[in-house]
Order: C-alpha cells, then sequence, then structure tokens
C-alpha cells in the first residue's frame, strides 16, 4: 500500500468514526462497501466524506467528478482520492 | 377574507419591474417583462386543455426559469399547479397523475422519454407539453382530457400537493390564492424582502420549501432569483459571492454539506441578509460549522405542507437559541398540547397544534385523515416540541412514524411495499434511523425467504421508488420482532 493510501485510510477512519459508524476493531478492506451495504454512507455524508479528504489533503475536487461509482468500496474511494492526490 | 389572485399580482409585479431581471438561470437573465410573455404563451397553449377553473396540470421541472414561466402559466388560465418530483420513477408518477386528473403535464425536453412511458399506462391520459429553454412550449401530445376541478372554501385553489401519511395512499394538501397570499405576505414583512434582494433558488422547487420560500416569495416582492438546477458545492458558494446574493433559504442537507467544503483563501458570503434552513432540523454543531466557515449562523425557519410557513428564529443572539425555530408569523399561532389536547407548561413536551389563516383544513377525499389531523380550528402536526416562556418553539421529535429525509417525507410502507415485491423477501420491516445530521435515515430489517444480497434489493428498489426512499441501511435478520398475537413490534427492530 503507497503512503497516500495508508493516510486516505487513516482519514477516512477518523470520519467514520467521528460518525460511531465504525468500532475500532472492525477492520477497513477493499471490498468493503461504502454506501447502500456495510457502512451505509448516503449521499450528504459522501459529500462530507469528500471534503475531509479535500481538507487534509489540500485538494480542490469538482462535484461532476463525484460519480457513485467511487464510493462503492473502500478500494475505489482510495484510488479516486489517490488519483488526485499525485 | 380578500380574494387573491396570484397570476395577476405576478403580471402586475412584471409590468412594473420591467426589464429588471427576474429570474437568472444559469448564464442567461430573463427579465420580467420577457417571462411574463413566456407565461402567457403558456397560458394560450394551456387554455386548450384547462377549460374549466381548478383543472390540474403537473409540472414536473428542475428549478428553472422555465419552471417559473409556467407555474405562473397555469395560475393565469385558472390551473392548479400540481407540482411533481423529477427524482419520481414511472410507478410514482403513474400514481400522481392518475390521482391528479391532470388535464396536462409539463416537463423538459430530457424528461419527456420518461414522462410518456408513464402516460401509456393510463386511462385518461393529460395533454404532453415541453417547456425549456429550447421549446418555449410545444404540446408534444394531445391528452385525452380529464375533468378535475374545483375551488376550496370558495378561494380558488392553486397547489396540489402530497404529503405521506401514516396509513394509506399520501394524502392530498390543496392550498388556495388566499392562503398562499396570506403566507408570502408574512415572508415579505418577517424577513423585511424587497425588490432589490437576490434570491438563490437551491432548494428544489417540487417542495413546498423552495417552491414558496423561493420562488413564489421572490416574485411576489418583484425581487431576482437566481435558480440552481443541480447542487455544485463550489458552484453555489461562488453564485453567492459573484451575484451578492441576500436570501438562501434551504435544506439543512445542503448547509451541512457547505460547512464541510474547504475553500480557498476567503469566501465572502457577507451580502447574505437571510439564511434559513427548513424541512429538517439543522443541529448546532453543523451550524456552528457553517459559521466557522463563513462568518454567519443559518436561521431554522419551521414550516409544513399542510400550513405553509409556521415560525423562524429571528433572534439576534443566534448562538444562545440555535435549536429554536422561533416564534410564529404574523397572524399564526401555535400550542403543544397532551395526548388529550390539552395545553401542557412552558418548556414541557407536547404536540404542536398550528392555527394559521395559510393553513388548510381538510385532506380532499380523505375523511379520516382530515378528523385525526384538524381538529378545533387547529392542525395536529405530529410534530413534538417545547414553548419557551417567551412563545419561541423547540421541535424535539415526532409522534408519527413519518421518515423524514433531508426534508421528504418518506412513508415506510410505501418502502415495504416495494420491497416485499421482491421475490426473494419473505418479511421486511421499514424504520427511520437517526441520521448524523437531525433528519432520519431509511433503514429496513429483511427476512429472506431465499439468499439475497442488498445489492439486489437496491436494484430492485431502484426501479419503484424515488431514490431519497431507497433505504441506506439493509439489514437481514432470522424473523421480526412480534407479539404473542403476531402483531409487528415496529419500534423494536
Amino acid at each position: 500500500m503507497s503512503v497516500a493510501a495508508a493516510d486516505i485510510l487513516t482519514q477516512l477512519r477518523s470520519f467514520l468514526a467521528a460518525r460511531h459508524q465504525l468500532e475500532d476493531d472492525v477492520v477497513l478492506e477493499e471490498s468493503t462497501g461504502l454506501l447502500g451495504r456495510g457502512i451505509g454512507l448516503d449521499s450528504v455524508e459522501a459529500l462530507q466524506l469528500v471534503g475531509q479528504m479535500e481538507e487534509a489533503f489540500g485538494l480542490t475536487i469538482g462535484d461532476e467528478e463525484l460519480d457513485a461509482m467511487h464510493f462503492q468500496t473502500v478500494g475505489s474511494f482510495v484510488r479516486f482520492i489517490e488519483a488526485h492526490i499525485r | 377574507m380578500r380574494q387573491a389572485d396570484l397570476a395577476r399580482s405576478f403580471d402586475t409585479i412584471a409590468a412594473r419591474e420591467g426589464a429588471r431581471l427576474a429570474v437568472v438561470d444559469g448564464e442567461r437573465g430573463h427579465p420580467y417583462e420577457d417571462l411574463q410573455k413566456w407565461s402567457e404563451e403558456i397560458s394560450r397553449v394551456l387554455s386548450s386543455y384547462c377549460r374549466q377553473p381548478g383543472q390540474r396540470v403537473g409540472l414536473m421541472m428542475p428549478n428553472s426559469a422555465a419552471y417559473v414561466a409556467a407555474f405562473f402559466g397555469i395560475l393565469r388560465v385558472g390551473g392548479v399547479v400540481a407540482p411533481l418530483n423529477i427524482r419520481y420513477r414511472t410507478q410514482e408518477l403513474l400514481y400522481y397523475l392518475q390521482d391528479t386528473g391532470a388535464a396536462a403535464l409539463i416537463v423538459p425536453g430530457d424528461l419527456v422519454e420518461s414522462a410518456r412511458e408513464a402516460l401509456a399506462r393510463l386511462d385518461s391520459v393529460p395533454a404532453l407539453i415541453q417547456v425549456d429553454d429550447r421549446e418555449r412550449c410545444r404540446v408534444l401530445s394531445e391528452g385525452g382530457g380529464s375533468a378535475v376541478s374545483g375551488s376550496i372554501d370558495g378561494s380558488p385553489p392553486i397547489l396540489l400537493q402530497y404529503t405521506s401519511g401514516s396509513t394509506g395512499a399520501p394524502k392530498r394538501v390543496m392550498r388556495t390564492h388566499a392562503q398562499l397570499q396570506f403566507e408570502l405576505e408574512g415572508l415579505a414583512e418577517v424577513f423585511d424582502l424587497w425588490p432589490a434582494d437576490r434570491f438563490l433558488g437551491a432548494a428544489p422547487f417540487t417542495h413546498v420549501n423552495g417552491l414558496v420560500r423561493s420562488m413564489m416569495t421572490s416574485m411576489f416582492v418583484g425581487a431576482t432569483l437566481h435558480t440552481v438546477g443541480e447542487f455544485n458545492r463550489r458552484a453555489v458558494l461562488d453564485l453567492i459571492r459573484r451575484e451578492r446574493i441576500t436570501y438562501f433559504g434551504s435544506v439543512a442537507q445542503m448547509f451541512v454539506i457547505l460547512a464541510d467544503t474547504p475553500v480557498r483563501g476567503e469566501v465572502d458570503l457577507s451580502s447574505l441578509r437571510t439564511a434559513f434552513s427548513a424541512s429538517a432540523p439543522l443541529l448546532p454543531a453543523d451550524n456552528r460549522r457553517f459559521r466557522e466557515r463563513y462568518g454567519l449562523y443559518v436561521r431554522q425557519l419551521y414550516g409544513s405542507t399542510e400550513t405553509g410557513t409556521i415560525s423562524v428564529n429571528l433572534r439576534s443572539d443566534l448562538e444562545s437559541s440555535l435549536e429554536s425555530v422561533g416564534r410564529p408569523l404574523p397572524g399564526v399561532s401555535f400550542r403543544t398540547v397532551d395526548d388529550h389536547g390539552r395545553d401542557v407548561a412552558p418548556g414541557e413536551e407536547g404536540e404542536v397544534v398550528i392555527s394559521s389563516p395559510a393553513a388548510i383544513s381538510s385532506y380532499p377525499g380523505n375523511p379520516e385523515a382530515t378528523a385525526a389531523a384538524f381538529k378545533e380550528g387547529g392542525y395536529y402536526s405530529g410534530d413534538l416540541g417545547r414553548l419557551a416562556p417567551d412563545g419561541s418553539l423547540t421541535l424535539t421529535g415526532r409522534k408519527k412514524f413519518l421518515i423524514n429525509r433531508g426534508g421528504f417525507k418518506v412513508n415506510p410502507l410505501e418502502v415495504e411495499e416495494a420491497i416485499q415485491s421482491h421475490p426473494k423477501v419473505s418479511e421486511v420491516v421499514v424504520v427511520g434511523a437517526p441520521g448524523p445530521h437531525g433528519d432520519d435515515l431509511v433503514r429496513c430489517v429483511i427476512v429472506a425467504a431465499s439468499p439475497c444480497t442488498p445489492e439486489e434489493i437496491l436494484l430492485h428498489c431502484r426501479g419503484l421508488i424515488a431514490d431519497y426512499k431507497i433505504p441506506s441501511r439493509i439489514e437481514f435478520r432470522d424473523a421480526l420482532p412480534r407479539t404473542d398475537t403476531g402483531k409487528l413490534l415496529r419500534h423494536q427492530v
């Protein structure tokens, strides 16, 4: 795992923990779903999550880029953010 | 009560404001005189289909100048606007078109195909009319003509909306010119609105909040309305800054998202004289984050489809009253009562009962729901709240079991019916779960008849119900909690 991916996962975990959706011992796997299954983020939370990533990594991500497919799994989300960090 | 005609009022204001901008839709500005002519063109076309006062016209459009032109075009021919959510799926659209008995359906070009799909399954087919920037008003198909019409309490009806009921089908809410005129006058007074004001029309016009408090109020005072068809975080912030927006009424979710949107450099929102959130509570923590980023608090406004705007927190020391929805608008009153309808003491929790000249007094065609909600001149809202000694109100919860999803009321029974129709589902119950922003999440618990995945349920729902009704929490269990007699213990799920 790249340094950026590890940092993104840390941010993701802190976001989810702050909303009481993630216990400390839960393992976030590449295939863990973020939307309707598993974590169950809604569209508002998804935008808040993007905001947190923008804040943490100094990014500006256009809303037009925010396709639901990027939020399907932890893996797809990490790759999406990683691509903006590069 | 004096008779009001909001179409005539719009024409008068349009004549007065002339070349001043009424609506700015993207890059394009529409002066009052042009918008008025556009709405007259629509009226001329509609007059072939709305031959009697009170005939219903479905209006299924995103926030746009075309929406405004169509809205007043319908009113001018004595029609009743039935706003339809652009997120409705075919089955839902079919239901509302049947129930409204619409004489015509107005849509923009990109919704024509989905509208045709629904119309093909109707016995009594409304005329299909395209209105947008490309086609100012084009009849796509003639209707079979329904003649549903009529007035309410002697005042001409103007709006037909729906609100979810705890049982049965959605309830009709029909509001009149007089009721809406009263509400618009109240909003103009408490917010001290002028033609120089610049409104942001970001909340959907299909919902009472965006429709009445943004679109109609803006046109009522002769202000300029900047429509937002699709919410985009930084585009909205840029619009407020660039156009020096003064009035921004929206839903809690939008303010929460903006509160969490990092901005490069300073974003100057100092032009905002009025920012309010309605339809669902805006939590103090979210409000404080919004203020930290943009330098102002958002006021909480309380209203309902049945009553229109009830109250707004106008206090200058908002920090100490962020949860309050304030005191009633002029001419409106509320009280809090116990289960027997007796007033409870200030500070105690009770059901909020509202009396307002802007409120309806019945659900047309639904005497049972009418008897349950409208008693002794008051509307029993199902909202729980506490009154402060100064007469201001803080909402504390819901007595009824509807799910408040970002201001859209979701009937769990409707969602259960959709999920139950999946062949792998044996039993299902849908309940609200506390969301992180003060509204509810839609949660479902399923007993599967055969192995089934959440994805299968989601895919199934997408074809049947609007996206905001689709559960964001899906759980599977071996059984649902029931009493010895088999009654579902919904509250234990």
